[in-house]
């Protein structure tokens, strides 16, 4: 047991509500000195292009299959394992291709941190 | 019995884990440090476990069953929705140490007014989101135990109620993430299980559709909802008391409680404007709003909504704060996309033997219940029982979930935002905040979950997302600019649905742009808070407000705050 002052322990959410009503919290920071101010410039401006990358990566996905089906309607005779694909591709390719791209934001997000 | 069955396991599971949770937490001094170092995976278990409502569970199945197969569509906006959050909101979110939305708005633009019109918008979200959710348990609880709809209504309000009254959410993590595990486990084995057992024929039917336009064999409707359908010939029907009765062509409304009889051979009265399950619209993989005739739009329209909206549902954002920075909160956000999708794997195969198992709830107006009536009819035995038990577990858990998440946002606005008040009305506020729940919901009966749930996207995706989108990358947006842009979005969507619901039919464009109204006023809010926003001055500490959101370390708040 470590020795501490004891907290009542609760969910973030009771917390939140619980401290809320005591604390009015002044929201006033200190000012960032000039190296931290310069890092999240830096940072901003990197994160912003990177995510405008995803999101346009998003879109096309997202707004393009749909867009994909309508213009080129498959046929319900094409099928894959007996399942017509124009039903598969609402399923098994946005999904997967999300969770890639997701993937990738991590890691490039997290490279320009590193710097 | 099976509703017994299904739904103590699930309370009681809740109950443990969360005082089990408390027990192991009590080691360390302090909940907070504890929760610093819960891990980005069993994190996103839990922001998946908060997120899989009812909607999710058995909504989507519903939907493909009544819509066709561009419901499949929904589950793409919702994860998507988390990609978009990994992009623009988890990390500086986190970073700034607001628990929700109104904590941020106060801390990125300090202005008490917004404060207060972003704690009316979370109030709305979370009561319009509520209301689906004990519909659906209501619904589901009458259909597997033949009890009234007010009944599972008020259960579940009361469930609620206790489950909060004895602390279930305290060590929410971790009961999240066991619900996350338990709903995908419940929801994935019947599914194989169904595929399984359902038979070759009725997989061949599942996946050769044709259109339910007679009745097959003898059908027994019974409507728990009140109902319109319209017939456009004679249709013969038998009364449950005996006798036999011919429906005229015409509009007929059929009360609740009512139970028909349809012989074989009778055409299929047709629900709303829409196709018959099974037909040519029906197949298609896209979603038709609002039957306008426009359903590549209309698809959009859907994936705008619940896409941007997902980024500011309340209790989502909420759940955040449970990482250790921001780091972890992008991780979380990351992960939580992977998880999703192996969930949305499986509302498919529902939804495709849905129709061809049970096409009658198309005309009950029963659809969101197809998920937990499928396994009766594949095995009319013990193992069929079985698994409509375990799957009205799962979609107990499922609303369980979301609705004590919610709950708990909407008392925090309650009493903090709006009416500050002590300890004691936030404990007063969430039951009676249950019973005002209750109360809309038993009145709601015969409106569609979906309506409600695009409501609710819908305001956070017109209202929120821009708050915080532009709150995080824009440091020229003023407080003045973002009251006027969650205004304008406010009230241009929730125009849009209250004309849909209360207004006249409409027809063509106009019907898609009422009913699915982000398109529209997502731009608009987006736009609103920009042009108020340049016309005005921002405060000299705007940039380093904005710019701290982006800082990964500082030396000051390396401890965090």
């Amino acid at each position: 047991m470590s020795g501490g002052k004891r907290v009542p322990v609760m969910s973030p959410q009771t917390r939140m509500a619980r401290e809320r009503r005591t604390s009015r919290r002044n929201w006033s920071f200190p000012p960032l000195d000039p190296t931290e101010h310069e890092r999240a410039s830096a940072l901003h401006r990197a994160q912003h292009r990177q995510g405008v990358v995803t999101l346009c990566w998003l879109f096309v996905l997202v707004f393009g299959l749909p867009l994909l089906q309508a213009v080129v309607p498959m046929p319900v005779s094409l099928r894959l394992a007996g399942i017509p694909v124009a039903w598969l591709v609402p399923v098994l390719v946005p999904l997967p291709a999300m969770v890639l791209l997701a993937w990738r934001q991590l890691w490039r997000a997290e490279r320009l941190e590193r710097r | 019995m099976v509703a017994v069955l299904a739904v103590t396991p699930v309370v009681l599971l809740t109950l443990f884990v969360g005082v089990r949770g408390v027990a192991a937490m009590r080691t360390t001094s302090d909940f907070l440090v504890a929760s610093r170092q819960v891990s980005p995976l069993l994190n996103s278990a839990a922001v998946s476990g908060e997120y899989l409502s009812a909607a999710s569970f058995l909504g989507i199945a519903g939907m493909m069953v009544k819509d066709g197969v561009g419901a499949l569509w929904y589950p793409v906006g919702f994860t998507a929705g988390y990609v978009a959050m990994l992009v623009l909101v988890a990390a500086p979110m986190r970073r700034s140490g607001a628990l929700t939305v109104p904590d941020f708005a106060e801390a990125r633009l300090s202005s008490a007014v917004l404060r207060k019109l972003t704690a009316v918008v979370v109030l709305l979200i979370a009561v319009l989101y509520l209301v689906p959710q004990f519909r659906t348990a209501g619904l589901v609880l009458s259909a597997v135990g033949a009890t009234p709809y007010w009944v599972g209504v008020v259960i579940a309000g009361a469930v609620i109620s206790v489950t909060l009254a004895l602390g279930g959410m305290r060590a929410a993590t971790y009961v999240q993430a066991v619900q996350f595990c338990l709903k995908l486990l419940l929801f994935a084995v019947p599914a194989v299980w169904l595929v399984v057992f359902s038979g070759a024929g009725v997989r061949q039917q599942a996946l050769h559709p044709v259109e339910f336009d007679r009745f097959e064999q003898r059908t027994r409707v019974e409507f728990r909802i009140g109902v319109t359908f319209r017939i456009t010939e004679p249709t013969r029907i038998r009364l449950p008391e005996g006798g036999t009765r011919v429906l005229r062509p015409g509009a007929h409304d059929i009360r609740a409680g009512e139970v028909l009889v349809f012989p074989a051979g009778e055409p299929v009265p047709r629900v709303g404007a829409g196709g018959l399950p099974g037909g040519e619209r029906w197949r298609l993989p896209l979603l038709d709003v609002a039957d306008a005739g426009h359903p590549l739009f209309g698809t959009w329209a859907v994936l705008v909504a619940t896409m941007f909206g997902t980024m500011g549902l309340p209790h989502v954002v909420v759940r955040f704060h449970t990482t250790p920075d921001g780091a972890s909160a992008r991780r979380t956000a990351a992960l939580t996309v992977g998880l999703l999708s192996v969930f949305y794997l499986f509302p498919g195969i529902y939804g495709a033997l849905g129709r061809v198992l049970l096409p009658r709830l198309y005309l009950s107006g029963g659809t969101d219940t197809v998920v937990v009536a499928l396994p009766a009819r594949v095995d009319s035995g013990w193992v069929g029982t079985l698994f409509t038990v375990l799957l009205t577990g799962g979609a107990f858990a499922a609303f369980l979930a979301t609705s004590l998440g919610l709950l708990l946002v909407l008392a925090g606005a309650l009493s903090h935002d709006l009416v500050p008040g002590g300890l004691g009305r936030l404990r007063g506020t969430a039951p009676l905040a249950a019973g005002v729940i209750i109360l809309l919901a038993l009145s709601a009966a015969p409106l569609e979950t979906n309506i409600l749930v695009t409501w609710a996207f819908t305001l956070a995706a017109a209202t929120f997302c821009p708050l915080l989108v532009l709150g995080i990358w824009w440091w020229r947006l003023t407080a003045t600019g973002a009251i006027s842009g969650v205004l304008v979005g406010l009230l241009g969507s929730s125009a849009g649905i209250v004309v849909t619901l209360f207004g006249p039919e409409l027809h063509g464009w106009l019907a898609i742009l009422l009913a699915q109204p982000a398109p529209w006023s997502v731009p608009l809010a987006f736009g609103a808070m920009v042009l108020v926003s340049l016309r005005g001055r921002s405060p000299s500490w705007a940039r380093s407000a904005m710019l701290r959101l982006h800082l990964d370390r500082t030396a000051r708040t390396e401890s965090g705050s």
